[in-house]
């Protein structure tokens, strides 16, 4: 059984983000965290970047293989989670805390965000 | 052991099940001149019996005996690939058969012994240009060239700056695999023979990289350190292209800014073998290691921790990347690379240096004897390694002269004119360790003879 958090929204592709007022954080879920195993590189996008939703964003490398973030939203990275760099293990240990890959400024409202009762049957759990 | 695994019944069942009623159709489209012919009847033969091993050995004795090795001729050709002496002991472990059938490590980690030496060979890579991370090689010295050019460029994208007188078949390499974006490549004038700052800045717009052959395509040492330092005040990366012996004389080219050292690797312990098999080498400053291509070798320890080897940061190529993955040229040389691993150990870093420093003195001597005799001179008057290009008077046409020298059974060097047209009498003269002084005697007395 995966946790799958109620305030989250969550993409196909198993990212989840958090909507805040003006900015929304991204990272991957624990599903997919624990799909991937031992996650050991971060490539992180640029600030700055201009990414459209499905659009990919990030890297991630695990001990098993190369997997790439999709971003949930369109809009612009506004910041990193340079923490990563040093320690990718984050995102296994706290996929929706301290494992955070960035954060987005959301251009448009983009509609094919599911819920977390959505995400579980996805995930099956 | 059968090697033709399909017997004359299962033959004739896939022949039905595609409708075909003999074998001989399907090879319609095959001029029959052209066909192998059965020795015997001069009939058509796919099923030709082959030739008995002592038919088989004189057939290749007598074709090896149409190649010039150079046992048999006095070389002084360079240019790219070296005649160095190979020591036995890297013939000999090198044709291991443990190695030999560990080629290909599609189940890499089954082949501890050929990773373990993969693994020296990198380390020893690293020593030798100063840089962090090496990988297990690449196919030559103008693949491990053309994948550097095409790092900097998805770091950067902008120009490829490189001195008219890089390898003029790695111009060409980079000129095949950009020919979609040609205005990328920035050919630049080297008037004194080197790249100096004056030259470079004439290029405008964004910079991606600078490649720096090292010695270049005359044999003329390059300012490494000035160019590194010019081209990262543009923001661009310095890939050094470097000939590994002359690093046993030279600065490593790591401490001196570059931040990808390439090249060909033939010099160390692989035999000139008419072009090849040769290995291309590539090492990275650590900040680059995901970025680069190829193969690369591990230290780890296993569950009950020993030591172990296993081919590492794998995501980086196309068998987990798939088409994301940084090259799809993923076969790196591993015999090759081995030989050059077992030369260098054998040596040592003193003795890759004594080879290194014998191969400048003996071409510094013999430059300075040929300058003696008259009408001829170095063509730009810059420190040199262990080749160095002579221009001769100019009523001399240099393919003439090499031709005599051809007659008195030595290659003389290779004439620039094929390459640079302003180069017409010039001829480019590589000496080795090998050479002994007798040959080096002859080789001024023979110059003296077709030079008059």
């Amino acid at each position: 059984m995966s946790n799958i958090p109620k305030n989250l929204k969550y993409t196909e592709s198993h990212e989840w983000i958090k909507m805040e007022s003006v900015e929304a954080t991204v990272g991957i879920t624990d599903h997919a965290q624990h799909e991937l195993t031992d996650i050991v590189f971060v490539e992180l996008p640029q600030i700055g970047k201009k990414v459209k939703a499905g659009e990919v964003a990030a890297v991630l490398e695990s001990v098993k293989v190369a997997a790439d973030i999709y971003s949930p939203v369109s809009g612009e990275v506004i910041q990193i989670n340079t923490v990563l760099s040093e320690k990718p293990g984050l995102i296994n240990e706290d996929p929706y805390g301290k494992g955070w890959i960035f954060k987005i400024k959301p251009s448009t409202a983009d509609g094919k965000l599911m819920d977390a009762t959505q995400y579980a049957c996805v995930v099956g759990s | 052991m059968r090697y033709i695994p399909h017997s004359p019944e299962t033959v004739s069942e896939m022949l039905q099940t595609i409708g075909v009623s003999h074998f001989e159709e399907l090879l319609s489209s095959i001029p029959t001149e052209i066909r192998v012919k059965d020795r015997a009847t001069g009939a058509d033969s796919w099923e030709e019996k082959g030739l008995s091993e002592i038919d088989l050995s004189r057939k290749y004795k007598l074709l090896a005996e149409e190649n010039t090795p150079t046992s048999k001729i006095d070389s002084y050709l360079g240019g790219g690939a070296y005649e160095h002496f190979i020591p036995s002991v890297v013939k000999h472990l090198g044709s291991k058969p443990e190695f030999l059938t560990s080629y290909t490590q599609y189940q890499p980690e089954s082949n501890q012994g050929m990773l373990q030496a993969l693994f020296e060979y990198q380390s020893m890579m690293c020593r030798l240009t100063g840089m962090d991370v090496s990988n297990a090689s690449h196919y030559d010295g103008g693949t491990s060239l053309m994948e550097a050019a095409l790092m900097a460029v998805r770091r950067k994208p902008g120009k490829l700056l490189f001195s008219t007188y890089l390898n003029p078949m790695w111009k060409r390499i980079l000129k095949t695999y950009f020919s979609e974006t040609p205005e990328i490549l920035c050919e630049v004038t080297a008037p004194d023979g080197v790249l100096t700052e004056d030259t470079l800045k004439n290029v405008d717009g964004n910079i991606s990289a600078l490649i720096v052959q090292n010695p270049n395509y005359l044999g003329i040492t390059e300012d490494l350190e000035a160019l590194a330092a010019y081209v990262h005040s543009k923001d661009g990366m310095l890939i050094a292209a470097v000939n590994p012996i002359a690093l046993g004389f030279l600065e490593a080219p790591g401490k001196l800014g570059a931040d990808i050292v390439v090249g060909e690797g033939q010099p160390l312990g692989n035999a000139l073998s008419y072009g090849g098999p040769y290995f291309g080498f590539m090492c990275v400053k650590k900040d680059w290691m995901r970025k680069m291509p190829g193969r690369l070798v591990g230290q780890t320890v296993d569950r009950n921790g020993r030591r172990g080897f296993v081919l590492t940061l794998q995501t980086r190529e196309q068998h987990i990347r798939r088409e994301k993955a940084i090259s799809n040229i993923c076969t790196n040389k591993a015999i090759c690379a081995l030989r050059a691993a077992i030369y260098l150990a054998y040596l040592g870093e003193s003795g890759l240096k004594r080879v290194a420093e014998e191969c400048f003195e003996k071409a510094h001597e013999l430059q300075e004897r040929l300058c003696q005799i008259e009408g001829l001179r170095l063509s730009f008057d810059k420190p040199f390694f262990n080749e160095f290009t002579l221009r001769l008077p100019k009523e001399k046409h240099a393919p003439d002269i090499l031709t005599q020298l051809r007659r008195l059974n030595i290659l003389g060097g290779i004439a620039q004119e094929a390459d640079y047209l302003h180069l017409s009498s010039d001829i480019t003269i590589a000496v080795t360790e090998t050479k002994n002084q007798e040959q080096l005697d002859r080789f001024v007395l023979a110059w003296k003879q077709v030079i008059i």
